[in-house]
């Protein structure tokens, strides 16, 4: 058996070019609750690479299962995409065969009701909404978890986002690689992400001594 | 802990985090990220929340990206130069 790492988290969503700013706001959220996240973008190709993934999911301590792009796509033979249903299966199956398996798994979907059409084997599960939109991602987030100490806001989550989003740029030209779904791109990116989310921990004004964080009253207008 | 129970608990309350946040190194093992590579992309976040851009520090390379985070900056407005007759 694998063994668990405490802060990561497995991602499985899309890799497509119409995606990529959700997956940076997974990337970004993620590590603002102080998670490492990991993808099957890692797990090189082979022989092996189901054995690899499973290996890498079951090490999480948490999973992410976007199911949002559950659908046909455009290239032809048009067909539906199950990567990300597949490997939501995978780690539904080794939570029922291993009882001392200690993994928390969160599903994210675009719309209301979309996951009880496409996957009615999961009714009574309710998924995280995003509604395909960035702050969706990081406000779902903070929805489903929570920090006891430096509860990221979904503002400071922006920030970390809008960061990575502009080095990606410049970490793949200085990489020459062509899209943000790659392996080292993905790394160094999340590596990023950790250190912006450090960063806007540090700017956030300090507690009180009871334990709240002091707002500055607004001033009011002297006439 | 029946399976079942257990995922209805997952999805119906968030879950608390009580670890620590992962340091610069402790997340680049686990990524397979080297230390100098870490080091690096640290320092540019460091720069660039001071920065209004991002710069990529390393040996040789000067590679800056303005991104959309810092202070917009107008253009100096420069007269034309004259074509030479």
């Amino acid at each position: 058996m694998t063994r668990i790492s405490p802060n990561t988290a497995f991602i499985n969503v899309p890799y497509d070019s119409r995606f990529e700013n959700l997956y940076l706001a997974f990337i970004a959220g993620l590590a603002a609750f102080g998670l490492t996240p990991r993808a099957t973008l890692e797990v090189p190709g082979g022989e092996r690479r189901l054995d690899r993934i499973f290996d890498l999911m079951t090490s999480c301590q948490y999973s992410f299962h976007d199911l949002s792009r559950v659908q046909l796509d455009s290239k032809r033979p048009r067909t539906p995409r199950f990567n990300m249903p597949f490997e939501l299966g995978l780690v539904l199956g080794w939570l029922k065969t291993d009882e001392q398996a200690t993994h928390t798994w969160f599903v994210f979907e675009s719309r209301k009701r979309r996951l009880s059409k496409s996957l009615s084997d999961l009714d009574g599960t309710d998924p995280y909404v995003h509604g395909e939109t960035i702050k969706g991602v990081l406000r779902e987030l903070g929805n489903a978890l929570v920090r006891s100490t430096d509860q990221p806001t979904v503002r400071q989550m922006t920030t970390v986002y809008r960061n990575i989003r502009r080095d990606a740029q410049l970490i793949m030209r200085d990489m020459g690689a062509e899209s943000v779904f790659e392996a080292r791109v993905f790394r160094q990116l999340v590596v990023l992400a950790g250190e912006y989310s450090d960063v806007a921990r540090e700017a956030r004004p300090p507690k009180s001594a009871t334990g709240r964080r002091r707002i500055r009253p607004h001033r009011r207008p002297v006439h | 802990m029946p399976a079942a129970r257990r995922y209805n608990e997952v999805m119906a309350r968030p879950v608390k985090i009580t670890t620590p946040f992962p340091t610069l190194m402790e997340t680049a093992k686990v990524l397979g990220v080297s230390k100098r590579d870490a080091l690096r992309l640290s320092e540019m976040a460091r720069r660039s929340a001071k920065a209004a851009f991002s710069e990529m520090p390393g040996p040789g390379r000067r590679l800056t990206f303005k991104g959309m985070a810092g202070p917009k900056r107008r253009r100096a407005q420069t007269s034309r130069r004259k074509p030479s007759r």
